[in-house]
């Protein structure tokens, strides 16, 4: 009894962020209201709750934990309050080879951000994340089960570890939606689990081409049950960084379409790297490029898109000083012939953000963002294809 | 002839005995480089020849620490002798998974948050590599040794014993980035020593691994 009693300890673990956000949004509605606006707010100004995130982690004494993840968003945009993730995770000890398995089994990002790496999955490095990301958070999530085998250089000398990641997921089918009809973001939002995002007034959506599409997308669906993958290598360099590929694949079935969620065949490869440079600067480096695939029930492609992105982000940390200059470069190619639905883009953006550590927990950032695009379908909704727009942040964000 | 055999005969019967067994000098070693110059923070231990000269002069050993403060391995380098308790405590706000997976003693254990201990005996002599399995860069040494002679060379590579035995004896120079086999030079050397001892360092020692995250933030959640 005392040595189950024992086995079974555990210790809780209660984290989150609070960040409390003012902003000035030079552009047009959000994407996140049914705009095309690549920012997360609607013009002018604003006082936002940008995030309350939570995170709660069950640390047994073997090696499984439980973490559960939720997240606040009360923007005048689509306030709402749900889950993001929720799984088991279990991390053996390494054995004498050097040698380590471990895994994720449930609601789970698949392993892709190199900005999202603190509590709730914010960026410690700026308020906004890179396009990449932005999409990862909106609709590239999924429940999943990750199984990772490392290879720890220490145990024979070296400073090089590896890592293979093999994961299979379900609950992704319309992964690709967002990014054709509203295109690359940059945002801070990431969907929560039980949200629908609204899709753009486009003309294929409205008594065009696509009048059979429900007019929110439901992001964590299935419908096909086909199970997708995900593969991923990781190369580490103790003290210095690490540089990663993967390759995503939804194994989308584009015949499946259930109340006007259609399945998407969605495919990615993703490379990403973490160095440090000289003069203590960090860098970050992802490139993401992919297509997606959705099909009439007769077979027709009514959407057939390539797009990719890459951003290079450095940040220098001095005392309770951050300061990070993020660009980036995007595209969408629309290969279909539908007419009345142009999902074709293509842009720059440029992010500077600089972040003070007022208290262990407490920081203020504040925040340049910059996007240049061209989009023909801003067009038929009275704007020109050509876009520049802004955004200046302030952020209270506070840790505990 | 009488009188010098007598004195052979006492310095055979007491004055021998005393010098071997008894008498103890305090010894200074000095570790170099090819080039002369002092090389710092390697393990330095006497092994004694004959194998009984160890049990000699016990050294009581003071409570032995190791910290997981700043998430590091605070020493990098412990050394201690064989028959010992070794105490773990994390000054961290956060949990250390605390493991040896290879060697010749193997644990692992989670040391909470805000100074839990955990204590442990070592009775079998070795190095012992130390990790922390939440944070990968985290790196710790241990060497248990089987003579109550040993030290962590000072800045200036020097070691110094008090009472040493005089005998002969193997110095034992170890550091885990020392690029030799078993990470090990050894010297020979009767005691006690007429010139200073000086050790040079034939070997290349790797960089000692920054035991820091690449990711320098304090709320990281393992994504």
């Amino acid at each position: 009894m005392l040595v189950s009693s024992n086995l079974m300890a555990a210790e809780h673990q209660v984290s989150g962020v609070v960040d409390i956000r003012a902003s000035y949004t030079d552009s047009i509605t959000s994407y996140v209201d049914g705009g095309l606006g690549k920012f997360r707010f609607n013009p002018n100004g604003q006082l936002s709750l940008a995030q309350a995130g939570l995170s709660y982690h069950l640390d047994w004494e073997n090696p499984f934990s439980a973490h559960v993840v939720a997240n606040a968003y009360w923007d005048g945009v689509r306030d709402n309050i749900g889950f993001t993730e929720a799984y088991f995770k279990y991390k053996g000890l390494p054995w004498d080879s050097g040698l380590r398995l471990s895994g994720r089994f449930g609601l789970l990002y698949p392993s892709i951000s190199m900005e999202n790496i603190a509590t709730a999955w914010s960026s410690p490095y700026t308020l906004t994340y890179s396009g990449i990301n932005s999409w990862i958070g909106e609709e590239v999530r999924h429940i999943g089960g990750e199984l990772s085998i490392d290879q720890l250089g220490k145990f024979s000398g070296s400073r090089h570890d590896f890592r293979l990641t093999a994961e299979i997921f379900q609950s992704n089918d319309t992964a690709g939606a967002m990014l054709s009809w509203h295109g690359w973001t940059n945002s801070s939002r990431q969907t929560l689990q039980q949200e629908k995002l609204p899709l753009s007034a486009l003309p294929s959506l409205d008594g065009g081409s696509l009048t059979e599409q429900a007019r929110e997308s439901d992001p964590f669906l299935e419908l096909d049950n086909n199970i997708g993958y995900h593969l991923k290598t990781q190369w580490r360099m103790q003290g210095n960084g690490r540089v990663e590929l993967g390759y995503y694949d939804n194994d989308g079935d584009t015949r499946v379409v259930k109340e006007g969620q259609y399945t998407w065949l969605t495919r990615f490869a993703h490379l990403g790297a973490k160095w440090r440079l000289p003069y203590r600067i960090e860098l970050i480096a992802q490139y993401l490029k992919g297509d997606t695939l959705m099909r009439a029930p007769s077979g027709i492609n009514i959407v057939d898109n390539d797009y990719d992105s890459g951003f290079i982000l450095l940040s220098r940390k001095w005392q309770k000083h951050r300061l990070s200059l993020r660009f980036e470069e995007f595209r969408v190619t629309d290969n279909d012939l539908t007419p009345d639905d142009d999902n074709s883009e293509r842009g720059n953006a440029a992010t500077l953000s600089y972040g003070y550590q007022w208290r262990k927990g407490w920081f203020l950032q504040a925040e340049y963002n910059r996007i240049d695009s061209t989009r023909p379908a801003r067009v038929a909704q009275g704007y020109d294809k050509r876009l520049i727009e802004q955004q200046w942040q302030l952020a209270s964000r506070y840790y505990f | 002839m009488s009188y010098r055999w007598a004195r052979v005969l006492c310095s055979g019967l007491f004055l021998v005995p005393l010098g071997w067994s008894f008498a103890a000098n305090a010894e200074k070693i000095r570790l170099v480089d090819p080039s002369g110059e002092p090389m710092p923070d390697l393990v330095v231990y006497l092994q004694a020849k004959n194998s009984q000269q160890h049990t000699v002069g016990n050294k009581v050993s003071p409570p032995l620490e190791i910290h997981q403060k700043d998430k590091q391995f605070t020493p990098y380098i412990t050394v201690m002798q064989k028959g010992y308790e070794l105490q773990f405590v994390n000054d961290d706000d956060i949990t250390h998974h605390i493991y040896s997976a290879a060697g010749p003693k193997r644990f692992s254990f989670k040391l909470r948050k805000d100074n839990s201990t955990k204590t442990l005996r070592f009775d079998q002599e070795g190095h012992i590599s130390m990790g922390c399995n939440i944070h990968d860069w985290m790196s710790g040494h241990l060497l248990v040794v089987d003579t109550p002679y040993f030290a962590i060379a000072d800045e200036s590579g020097e070691v110094e014993f008090d009472e040493i035995p005089n005998a002969e004896y193997e110095i034992v120079v170890w550091h885990p980035q020392l690029q030799a086999e078993n990470n090990t030079l050894m010297q020979t050397v009767t005691t006690p020593s007429s010139t200073p001892i000086i050790v040079t360092i034939n070997a290349a020692m790797a960089d000692i691994p920054e035991q820091k995250s690449l990711d320098d933030f304090d709320f990281l959640e393992g994504y």
